[in-house]
């Protein structure tokens, strides 16, 4: 790429040999070796950066040590116009958002984010062994036990998203790393996006062999059913070495996976066909849920104490400060007191960076009483063992489902109709839209158009409906979507205001909106 | 130590969702809630600390008195033994999930236990070294439970988790145990859009174009509102998590036998529960 604003710098870069001095002289990477040179002194000070691991998008991922403990990091340099030019700026800050967000045993961590002039350097945990992508090509199927170590993993970290409302959108082989130990973790946030209250996503994205059919339909979804998909994809590819939906056509691929076709080989065990058939459902709403996989025979067997856990991330003492860790933390010429008061207010300054490296090559998760296998009592209690099955998996594929889970299942299959959504029209799209603006203008609302059929409406402090304990404006929003031939739902949400206000507000608006 | 004094008062399931009525709701477990009264306050007027819908999932004051197995397997209509480690807890629903807990002790020794208010400080667990700490998972009910340590013989509570003192004075450690992890929205708070100004609200109108297309068809995942959730038999209070995406979004209830009033339904969030709300509005 053509760098203009490189050409007024020497080119000398960060390529280093292994001598613990920073940088030696190599000219591979010009554009990036410029802006170093001019703005990258905090990353110089910290890190010694040697070979390239590999090339994303946008640039390079380089290997870094860490030069006040030797720690490994893996460093991914963002070049400022390239992000721009592919327009990805947002692609970017949210990764970064969300990575920093989060700390999860099997989610790659990001340690620091030094930004120069030119590009964007993302200090980012080192994984030694490379892509999940790479080791089954290499290996082929795996063996089920194998797999599911994998797959546990992966559930894990999905599981630790969706709880953070993120839902990742992009899960396959090639985003998920191993580590020395291969331990899998997550990686490549890049297309993953925030679930909020009340709202869908639409956003078609990731590889299509991986993508649920609803996401290639250009369906709303509400978010975790497309990850579970994804996954029920990469275990497939696990135990079978082979993709389950796959044709170098794309609309014949497509086809494929809206229909839900794909092969079951003979290997597999009765367990994991089950499983996999679960994650593969069509119906977004029939498919199994991170919950229900979470109790299926196939996951939950030889699952380590760590992840049978709610929170695996608690196991790793981040809920208090490693009193040992500290003190390598001081050793090394920082403050005591202030690196506390910085791990507390998570503010990522170089002590904390520090204190994180030490702790995260330490602590090892999947040893000793926590990383051994839970009894399977301990995952799934209500699990009747046949008798004298001596430890067989004699119980049905799936536990006796608690009285909240029947209820959820047969809500999906018949749900009793008694209440709707919004309210229903037979007039046409254009007719509603004019009942809906009438009824704004009678309720004194203020809107804006959103999209075709969306529209956002707020009503001013004074108006009635604020929350008066506190003190937000009555914000909706309304959309109209087709229910079947000729017929209408009107939909509004709340985005902010009272509750009580809410209601009553609605029932003035749906009266005004209805056909009678 | 740690003698439970306390009354329980399990709070009625509620019935069908009534004017301004709220499901409480991170899971089953809000929707009837056990209170416990504080040991000290024992006339029957201070029963029931905890309202109905209440934002607190538990009472605050979770000791437990003892109770019998035979008491908790008496309310076991399948038949099935109890599990191994659950020892009370009695006026919960029984397809209450026990959940997989990890209790940990991080400041040394070399043989550490641990006992708790889930069998009313009858029975030690002994804790596992794992790394540098010593950890044990315990399956427990949903609830709160206070426990505490032994460390090389002597009582000790772990500084760095959360603590309180029981009525005796002691210090013990206290951990709630929910049925699901909430889910945490704090963090994406930061996600958060600048609010548009109000002078971009103009009212202005849909133009032909938008028209070309015809409207989205209505996701089918609105249609999960906790409002439609039949009741259970043997659970009239247990309700589903609902999705996220059926929050905030108005219901109407349907059915012709009211028809001089507007009945209309809501779930939202409160912190870590889920609150429905219904208004019966006369037409």
């Amino acid at each position: 790429m053509d760098d203009p604003s490189s050409k007024d710098n020497p080119r000398q870069a960060n390529q280093a040999s292994t001598s613990p001095n920073p940088p030696a002289n190599s000219a591979s990477m010009m554009d990036i070796s410029a802006g170093e040179l001019q703005h990258g002194d905090a990353l110089l000070l910290s890190y010694r950066i040697s070979r390239t691991l590999g090339f994303g998008s946008f640039g390079k991922v380089k290997i870094g040590e860490h030069v006040l403990t030797g720690h490994k990091v893996a460093i991914k340099v963002l070049n400022r116009k390239k992000v721009k030019s592919m327009d990805m700026e947002e692609k970017v800050r949210r990764e970064i958002k969300i990575l920093r967000l989060f700390r999860h045993p099997h989610i790659i961590k990001l340690y620091e984010v030094i930004e120069t002039k030119e590009d964007i350097y993302l200090v980012m945990e080192y994984v030694k062994s490379g892509e999940l992508f790479d080791y089954i090509v290499e290996k082929g199927r795996l063996v089920e036990d194998e797999a599911r170590r994998f797959f546990q993993q992966i559930i894990s970290g999905v599981e630790y998203c969706h709880r953070n409302m993120v839902v990742h959108r992009d899960l396959k082989p090639e985003n998920l790393l191993l580590d020395s130990r291969g331990n899998i973790k997550l990686a490549d946030f890049g297309l993953s996006n925030i679930m909020r209250d009340g709202h869908l996503l639409k956003t078609s994205c990731g590889s299509p062999n991986y993508a649920a059919p609803e996401v290639i339909s250009g369906k709303l979804y509400a978010g975790t059913e497309v990850d579970v998909w994804s996954c029920g994809v990469i275990l497939y590819a696990l135990l079978c070495g082979s993709l389950p939906f796959d044709d170098e056509n794309i609309p014949n691929l497509f086809r494929k996976i809206k229909n839900g076709l794909f092969n079951l080989p003979n290997h597999l065990s009765p367990h994991s066909r089950d499983l996999i058939s679960k994650m593969l459902i069509v119906d977004p709403l029939k498919r199994i849920t991170i919950p229900e996989i979470r109790q299926h025979l196939w996951f939950a067997y030889n699952l380590p104490r760590y992840l049978a856990v709610g929170h695996p991330e608690t196991v790793l003492s981040t809920h208090s400060v490693d009193e040992e860790v500290i003190k390598e933390v001081a050793r090394l010429g920082f403050d005591r007191d202030s690196v506390i008061e910085s791990l507390k207010w998570r503010i990522p300054d170089k002590a904390v960076v520090t204190y994180y490296l030490i702790l995260d090559n330490r602590q090892q998760p999947d040893v000793g009483y926590m990383g051994a296998p839970a009894d399977i009592n301990e995952i799934i209690p209500s699990m009747q063992m046949g008798t004298g099955g001596g430890g067989h998996w004699t119980g049905g594929l799936q536990r006796r489902p608690s009285a909240a889970a029947a209820a959820l299942m047969q809500q999906r299959i018949f749900a009793e109709r008694h209440w709707t959504l919004g309210t229903q029209s037979r007039k046409t799209p254009a007719k509603i839209m004019e009942s809906i603006y009438s009824a704004l203008v009678q309720t004194k609302a203020s809107w804006k158009k959103i999209g075709p059929y969306v529209l956002k409406a707020t009503y001013a402090m004074g108006s009635g409906f604020e929350n008066e304990i506190s003190g937000s404006a009555m914000k909706i929003e309304i959309q109209v979507y087709k229910l079947k031939e000729d017929y209408w739902q009107i939909d509004i949400q709340k985005l902010s205001g009272g509750v009580l206000q809410y209601l009553d507000l609605c029932s003035s608006l749906l009266k005004l909106c209805s056909d009678d | 130590m740690g003698n439970a004094q306390g009354k329980y008062a399990p709070e009625g399931g509620e019935g069908p969702p009534q004017a301004g009525s709220s499901h409480g709701g991170s899971g089953p477990t809000v929707t009837a809630p056990i209170s416990i009264n504080p040991p000290q306050r024992t006339s029957p007027g201070a029963r029931g600390s905890s309202v109905p819908g209440s934002p607190l999932t538990y009472g605050p004051q979770p000791l437990m008195e003892p109770f019998a197995v035979t008491h908790a397997a008496s309310r076991n209509s399948s038949g099935q033994p109890p599990p191994q480690e659950f020892h009370g807890v009695a006026g919960w629903p029984q397809q209450g999930t026990l959940v997989p807990t990890v209790l940990i002790w991080s400041h040394g020794g070399d043989s550490v236990e641990v006992e708790g208010s889930w069998d009313n400080w009858t029975s030690r667990l002994t804790l596992l070294k794992s790394g540098k700490d010593f950890t044990v998972v315990k399956l427990l009910m949903p609830g709160v439970y206070q426990f505490k340590f032994i460390v090389d013989g002597t009582w000790k509570y772990a500084p760095d988790q959360s603590a309180i003192f029981d009525e005796m004075g002691n210090v013990n450690n206290v951990v709630e145990v929910q049925e699901y992890v909430p889910e945490n929205i704090e963090g994406i708070s930061s996600f958060d859009l600048p609010e548009s100004p109000q002078s971009s609200y103009l009212n202005d109108r849909m133009t032909s174009e938008d028209f070309v297309k015809d409207p989205p068809l209505m996701p089918q995942h609105l249609n999960l509102t906790l409002l439609n959730v039949p009741q259970f038999v043997e659970a009239p209070a247990t309700l589903p998590r609902p999705q996220h995406v059926i929050l905030n979004h108005i219901y109407e209830e349907t059915h012709k036998s009211n028809e001089n009033t507007h009945v209309l339904g809501m779930t939202y969030r409160y912190k870590s529960k889920y609150v429905t709300t219904v208004l019966y509005k006369s037409k």
